[in-house]
């Protein structure tokens, strides 16, 4: 630790960095995790630049290359509209990606605040969550995402809400879990005899603790949620053409499955990268944060 | 051991019963007017008002409520759009979608568990890194995806299976044939859940203290392996088999409207496609009650075989 860095900071401030310097270093060391953060990036990044980087529009027809082969022109090939493959699977980054981080987002917007103070006040409050909790696990994920898009309509938006509720109950267990944990450390009653309410305690003392513990929920929901548009669209019940989807794609596909099989081949690659991405991501995080492998 | 199971069973009753209320519920905030999709195209007032009358739908919510549930409890589900009991064709599609699960079960458990020990009981060698790597990508690959794969190659390309349908029990044969693709692709997620499990929860048996002794007592690599790391892992999976049961029916959903498959999940989907309400209400309660009941079941087999559990 550098003497200026003692010097501005002051001792906490220090020592968060110090705490970040280590876990990047850990996580630098760790190649497939840096790789799965390669890819994410790389996903992201193709979903925000899709309009630059894809060759063609998602909707662009080439009538003289219907279901064309792979060629200079169209490196991946063409679909049964003459549409340019590569140019739809990078557009169709824009819907995973966005159902991916929204619903995850949603999910941890409603589910986190609820959890804690389940985790915190415990008695009625938890026993009502408790249970609240179990009906909503009472259906099976993806039941619960096809009947959600049945009661809300198919849409990009309504497949992102359907999967973002249907990951509520998982962040709330943990949450709820991490709460009731971390009430009972030390900095707690330090905190009271600060002078500290309920919120503060919650919000500024218990909340970053579980951080951590959040993000690696959220690596596993994330792709959870990029499978779970692709099946939606898959069904018919998700991301709607014209809009492009890997799910959607892969629907077309079916139908020429002895023509161009490769068509059933590329959209599905995709979905399955920008998963192990995230998973590789993920258990690469919970290695590097979770104390127990600490060397 | 009583009282445990009581009250795991009632606590499993109220879930039901509140998920019942939520499928209820949900039914009837699906946009449109149920009527109007039950009267096709005739819109005349009178009609309409006499099948309001006769579903029920002019009468106050919780009334309605305990109607259909009062019928759910005597096995009536009330009829479909084409005026079929929803209870009757619930009942002939169920056994396909139980084979199905239970097939990719038996394949996931064949494969998973020999591989989770073998991992384990070899870490850090090649076959370790082969079987984690298998089970990382396994667990990344969606259900559909990995089914439209297997058409293309088995069924298209090679000729080898079905691309599809299904053939009664009354053919074993041919039965076997249409549901080795599904079977596989469904169990192929499962196993690689069981493979990573049972790899972590043997490498914590191996490190435990009565598996030193053991060695120490003299035993063979096998009968240590075997006898006593092998009993204590298995403990633990059987948590995560019951946590993966949602999946695995999930999973059915999918891979049965790929494969043209009959069963129930592809009843789930052509319920929702086609917004036909008695059928999406019978067969989401179906669904909602299976699988709260099949998670008791793990409760307490998981119980059985742990009996610290039972104390807490």
């Amino acid at each position: 630790m550098s003497a200026v860095a003692e010097q501005s900071g002051g001792p906490l401030v220090s020592r968060r960095r110090r705490r970040l310097r280590l876990l990047r270093k850990r996580f630098l060391r760790r190649p497939m995790a840096v790789a799965g953060l390669l890819v994410v990036v790389f996903f992201v990044v193709l979903a925000v630049f899709a309009p630059w980087i894809a060759p063609y529009g998602y909707g662009a027809t080439d009538f003289n290359a219907l279901l064309a082969h792979p060629s200079a022109k169209h490196l991946l090939g063409t679909d049964e509209l003459g549409r340019d493959e590569l140019s739809r699977i990078v557009w169709s980054a824009r819907a995973s990606m966005q159902v991916g981080f929204f619903s995850t987002m949603l999910a941890m917007l409603i589910a986190v605040p609820i959890g804690m103070v389940a985790g915190y006040y415990r008695g009625w409050a938890d026993t009502v969550v408790a249970r609240v909790t179990d009906v909503l696990l009472a259906f099976p994920f993806l039941i619960l995402a096809v009947g959600l898009a049945a009661i809300l309509g198919p849409s990009l938006m309504n497949a992102t809400l359907a999967l973002g509720i249907g990951s509520i109950p998982g962040f709330i267990r943990i949450a709820r879990g991490e709460t009731f944990a971390l009430r009972e450390e030390d900095y707690v009653p330090a905190a009271v005899v600060n002078g500290a309410g309920d919120g503060t305690i919650i919000f500024r003392h218990i909340l970053p603790n579980m951080t951590s513990t959040l993000l690696v929920q959220a690596t596993v929901t994330i792709p959870q949620a990029i499978v779970g548009e692709a099946v939606l669209s898959f069904l018919g019940l998700g991301v709607q053409p014209p809009t492009p989807s890997w799910g959607v794609m892969l629907q077309d596909a079916q139908s020429y499955l002895s023509q161009a099989p490769r068509l059933a081949v590329y959209p599905g690659l995709a979905i399955v990268l920008a998963a192990l991405a995230f998973n590789v991501l993920g258990d690469g995080l919970r290695d590097i944060l979770d104390p127990r492998t600490t060397r | 051991m009583g009282g445990f199971l009581i009250r795991k069973a009632g606590a499993a009753l109220v879930v039901v019963v509140a998920a019942s209320i939520v499928v209820f519920l949900g039914v009837r905030a699906i946009p449109g007017d149920p009527a109007i999709a039950l009267g096709a195209e005739n819109r005349d007032p009178a009609v309409l008002a006499a099948i309001r009358h006769k579903y029920m739908l002019d009468r106050p919510l919780p009334v309605q409520y305990v109607h259909w549930i009062w019928l759910a409890v005597h096995g009536d589900l009330g009829t479909d759009q084409r005026e079929l009991p929803v209870a009757r064709t619930i009942v002939q599609r169920l056994p396909i979608t139980l084979e199905l699960t239970f097939l990719s079960m038996l394949f996931a458990t064949l494969v998973g568990l020999p591989a989770g020990v073998i991992a384990a009981v070899r870490r850090g060698k090649p076959s370790d890194y082969a079987a984690t790597t298998v089970a990382l990508i396994g667990l990344s690959v969606p259900h559909f995806w990995l089914g439209l794969l297997a058409i293309v190659w088995f069924a298209v390309d090679l000729h080898w299976l079905p691309a599809g349908g299904y053939v009664t029990m009354h053919h074993p044969l041919a039965n076997l044939e249409h549901m080795l693709m599904p079977a596989i692709v469904l169990g192929s997620g499962f196993s690689a859940v069981l493979m990573r499990q049972m790899r972590s929860s043997m490498l914590t048996s191996l490190g435990a203290d009565y598996v030193r002794t053991a060695r120490a007592k003299g035993l063979s690599e096998w009968s240590v392996v075997g006898r006593h790391a092998l009993r204590n892992s298995l403990i633990t999976v059987t948590t995560v088999m019951g946590l993966q049961l949602g999946g695995l029916i999930s999973g059915a959903v999918v891979t049965e409207t790929i494969f043209a498959l009959p069963g129930f999940g592809q009843l789930t989907i052509l319920a929702v496609q086609q917004r036909d309400y008695a059928l999406i209400q019978g067969v989401v309660l179906v669904v909602a009650a299976g699988y709260v009941v099949a998670n008791l079941l793990v409760d307490v087999v998981y119980s059985l075989l742990n009996p610290r559990i039972r104390v807490t």
